[in-house]
């Protein structure tokens, strides 16, 4: 009880409107019990899947962060449809990533390279400047952290079996916004291929 | 005179053919039958080259007188061709010879057409004190050699000097058999043998002959048929056995194969059966059954039958073995009493091969302990193309899959014994195959299969999942036991492979323990791994290992990094993300008023593979926002948690993959970086001389599958930021120490008291 005390207390410091079902962060028990574990999975669905549930922020980033911590590939739609729901902070207390900003993406990172797949059918499908597009690319780049040049090869893959001109323009920019930036920034391996796991 | 009974169908064709040894004086005569309703013309050819035509009505049979020819005192061949008008196999004969000193022989009658082979051969001729009279026929159309071989039917040893004989179409000569007697005087193995004419003329049928054993003082003439090969129906034979008042029977079965051929076989009384083991002759070979030896002495059978010693009448059955569809074998019985002057043989032939062999152990599948056997049984079982089933005596000489589990061997025929080496899953087995014939035709099919007995050895334990145990925390391992319980307890080890490491189990703090049932064992890490999986769990009975896995006693020691690189040993994986939200490479003051900090974890052992967490908390903070001094704090501050389990106060973990590299690096580092701090957003005229506050107090510890791995790490940030005339935004340091994070705790007041 005293624990739900306190998740009620941080909920009430994002403004959650209702009692989120699932605990933030996961502890020994999600990975120790199985049934505990699908439970919890699919209260953390509910959330992502329940419109209501999406008003309340830190409720909604902490089942995609389960969720992804979990790698349930299946949940991995509704996180894409949801990639531009935005998380309202009034007094943040530190510089936010986007995926502080964005809990589906911080869902997807989880999720590792299952995401791949279907983000790039977000950069191929949403228009360059859409704000799904640009976090998707953020989220490319950031399940591929370390290993750009991993982007690079999905991108290209990708691209070669694309036989539609718009949505293959729209990877052709992808592409060239990885090249032309991501890969000249500090830190960036674009040459580096298919090593470390995600 | 014997004969056998034979079915029309075992013609081939209107001829039959005949060739004998005639002594001088000696007297021919032929039964000619015709076994049709319908009259039949026969036009008899003999060796003088007169014909004689008859007519035959139908069912009739007449007695032919063969002319003598000029016989000298070796004496001469006599031959004879008998032509029908007849369906095919409507005419049949047999003929006997009348010595002149007394003394009968038969005179058999041959098909060339239905000959399977052009060698002959025959079985089993007793030949000591007896004069070996063989002649032979060339009954086709080219001249041929005829090589005569006669080998022991005891040993199979082959007697020297055969020579060839050249025969010109049509041409018949007597075989000097002087070379062969000789050997039979001066060899006792000799005294008996077998017969193959090996014939230069591949074409079946193509030659003809006679060969019997003379006894000049009794003379009574030992005849038995110089044959083909024959069909596979003659690679079977059912003999009556007789063994009453001095009659002997003697069976005897010789391979004419150029390569080893199998047999099987019982005698059939009426109290039971008893069985002829499988045996496999080599070319030439013969196997000799005298059954009234096997009665006296008291032979058991396989399966530890005896004859009854009053056994007068029985029936001998035998069948060629897994000889596919080739013919294969001629057997034989040779019935005599000597003090009735019989002497009589049968070859007669069954429909077909047996079927077989079929095989099969009882139980199937055994339940082993270590150390432990177990005993049972298998069978084999031809099945006669009569439909009866005989059963076989065989050791099996087993093959092994793990025999370092389990492994069996025959004990005796049909007794196998299993023993138990070490817990788990084995099979004991022989790839063999079965025979089977169509009745009708002898058509046959052959079938591989895997004779198996599998084995299971108790106990065996089964070990879960357990990759690594945090040093100071207890972590659970499912062991399964089978059965459960087990009557004896298994040992669990816990033992170091190598480099350093140790854990205990926590019911005893000891590296040893024992169970006795499937359950979940609790195993504490005591001093972390110097490398990976070095950490042995084992399952032992009587020392033997059940089973065994490894793992590792895993530990995770954390820093705190505020300036400086925010990839200081250049492998944090996370860097970028960094950099892509501060557009920085530094943790120094990477904007107003946040601070960078950097959470390092050296995993042990460095090689440690498995992914650990960096998680963080709030355990207290305080935010204060006014435009005065900052010293208001703002709706639902202050939180303190009140928690003495930090990993329980408010969550505030980053982001695996944005702020966490959860994948340790080759030096064992995993890292979390945050930039706590506040600040003032798009301030306009309002907000000049606006101060924000945050004094923060968080715990930080690495989780590996949920247990914390590390020490709690205590750090600290605190920043406050003041909107300038301006409109900027700058730093607000009215309070010493403010505007830094680090590790340890801050007081979360506004001024820092």
């Amino acid at each position: 009880m005293r624990r739900l005390f306190l998740v009620f207390l941080v909920f009430a410091s994002f403004n959650c409107a209702a009692q989120c079902p699932v605990e933030l962060g996961e502890g020994r028990r999600d990975f120790d019990d199985q049934e505990y574990r699908a439970s919890r999975i699919a209260l953390a669905r509910n959330v992502i899947s329940a419109t209501t549930s999406r008003n309340d922020g830190a409720c909604f980033a902490a089942a995609a962060q389960y969720l992804g911590k979990f790698r349930v590939e299946a949940a991995i739609p509704d996180l894409i449809r949801l990639i531009t729901l935005e998380r309202k902070f009034d007094h943040p207390d530190r510089m936010l990533t986007i995926a502080d900003k964005y809990p589906a993406v911080a869902g997807l990172l989880g999720m590792g390279e299952a995401a791949v797949p279907s983000l790039l059918d977000v950069l191929a499908s949403q228009e360059t400047t859409s704000l799904a597009s640009r976090n998707a690319l953020e989220a490319l780049m950031s399940i591929n952290s370390g290993h750009e040049g991993d982007v690079l090869a999905a991108l290209s893959s990708f691209l070669s079996n694309e036989k539609d001109v718009i949505r293959a323009q729209r990877l052709t920019y992808a592409l060239s916004t990885v090249r032309s930036d991501w890969c000249r920034r500090p830190f960036s391996t674009c040459e580096k291929v298919g090593s470390g796991s995600r | 005179v014997d004969e056998t009974l034979r079915p029309a169908t075992d013609y081939q064709s209107q001829e039959l053919d005949a060739v004998w040894y005639m002594p001088r004086g000696g007297r021919a005569k032929v039964a000619v039958g015709n076994s049709s309703a319908n009259p039949v013309s026969i036009i008899i050819s003999d060796s003088t080259g007169k014909d004689r035509n008859i007519t035959l009505r139908g069912y009739e049979t007449r007695m032919v007188e063969i002319s003598a020819t000029g016989a000298d005192k070796d004496g001469a061949t006599q031959s004879i061709t008998i032509h029908s008008s007849g369906e095919v196999g409507a005419v049949q004969a047999i003929g006997y010879l009348l010595f002149p000193e007394g003394g009968i022989r038969t005179v058999r009658m041959y098909d060339p057409a239905a000959m399977r082979s052009a060698d002959l051969f025959a079985t089993n001729l007793p030949i000591a004190n007896r004069d070996v009279q063989l002649v032979l026929r060339n009954v086709g159309q080219h001249t041929l050699l005829a090589r005569p071989r006669f080998r022991s039917s005891s040993s199979g040893s082959l007697s020297e000097g055969d020579v060839p004989l050249q025969l010109a179409a049509g041409e018949s000569r007597i075989v000097d058999t002087t070379a062969l007697m000789l050997r039979a005087a001066a060899d006792p193995d000799f005294k008996a043998i077998s017969v193959q004419i090996a014939n230069s003329n591949p074409e079946e049928g193509s030659i003809i002959g006679s060969i019997a054993a003379y006894d000049s003082s009794s003379r009574v003439s030992f005849e038995i048929p110089l044959r083909d090969r024959g069909t596979l129906r003659t690679s079977a034979g059912s003999y009556p056995v007789r063994l009453d008042g001095d009659y002997t029977t003697i069976v005897s079965i010789t391979n004419v194969t150029e390569e080893p051929a199998e047999f099987a076989g019982s005698i059939f009384y009426k109290q039971g059966t008893y069985s002829i083991a499988q045996r496999s002759l080599s070319p030439g070979e013969s196997a000799i059954f005298d059954i009234a030896d096997l009665r006296n002495r008291q032979v058991p059978d396989g399966g530890g039958t005896k004859l009854p010693s009053d056994l007068t009448n029985a029936q001998f059955n035998w069948s060629m073995l897994n000889g596919r569809d080739t013919p294969r074998l001629i057997g034989r019985s040779h019935l005599a009493s000597p003090t009735r002057g019989i002497s009589a043989s049968f070859s007669c032939a069954e429909c077909c091969p047996d079927s077989g062999v079929y095989r099969s152990v009882a139980p199937p599948g055994l339940t082993l302990t270590i150390d432990g056997f177990q005993n049972f049984t298998n069978s084999a079982q031809v099945v006669t193309c009569y439909g009866e089933t005989q059963n076989l005596y065989e050791s099996i000489p087993w093959n092994e899959i793990n025999s370092s589990v389990a492994y069996s061997s025959s004990t005796s025929n049909n007794n196998n014994r299993s023993f138990g080496v070490s817990p788990g899953s084995a099979s004991s087995y022989i790839d063999t195959f079965y025979t089977e014939y169509t009745p009708a035709n002898c058509a046959f099919t052959e079938t591989d299969y895997r004779l198996e007995q599998p084995e299971t050895v108790n106990p065996t334990v089964a070990f879960g999942t357990l990759a690594a145990v945090v040093k100071g925390a207890t972590t659970g391992i499912q062991v399964t036991v089978t059965p459960s319980p087990t009557s004896t307890p298994i040992t669990l080890t816990l033992a170091t492979s190598t480099g350093s490491g140790s854990a205990k189990f926590a019911s005893n703090n000891s590296a040893t323990m024992t169970i006795t049932s499937t359950g979940s064992i609790n195993i504490n890490g005591v001093t972390e791994s110097s490398t990976m999986g070095n950490i042995s769990l084992v399952a032992s009975l009587n020392g033997k290992t059940l089973s065994s896995t490894t793992f590792t006693v895993v530990w995770v020691t954390l820093n705190i990094i505020t300036s400086g690189s925010v990839d200081p040993n250049g492998d944090n994986g996370v860097a970028g993300r960094y950099f892509a939200t501060t557009n920085q490479t530094t943790l120094n003051s990477p904007s107003i008023a946040f601070n960078g900090v950097l959470i390092q974890g050296t995993v042990a052992p460095v090689n440690f593979t498995g992914a650990i967490d960096l998680k963080r908390s709030k355990v207290s903070y305080a935010r204060y926002d006014d435009l005065s001094n900052g010293s208001t704090l703002i709706p639902g501050d202050p939180y303190t948690c009140g928690n003495p389990d930090l990993t329980q106060c408010a969550g505030d973990s980053g982001t695996v993959n944005e702020n966490v590299d959860n994948t340790p690096s080759t030096a064992g580092h995993v890292y979390d970086w945050d930039i706590p701090g506040t600040t003032i957003n798009n301030p306009n005229s309002g907000d000049v001389g606006r101060i924000t506050r945050t004094r923060q107090n968080f715990a930080e510890w690495a989780s590996y599958n949920g247990v914390t791995v590390s020490n709690i790490l205590r750090w600290y940030n605190r920043n406050s930021a003041k909107v300038a005339q301006s409109l900027s935004v700058g730093y607000e340091s009215s309070f010493a120490g403010d505007n830094q994070a680090g590790q340890g705790t801050t007081s979360t007041a506004f001024d820092l008291h």
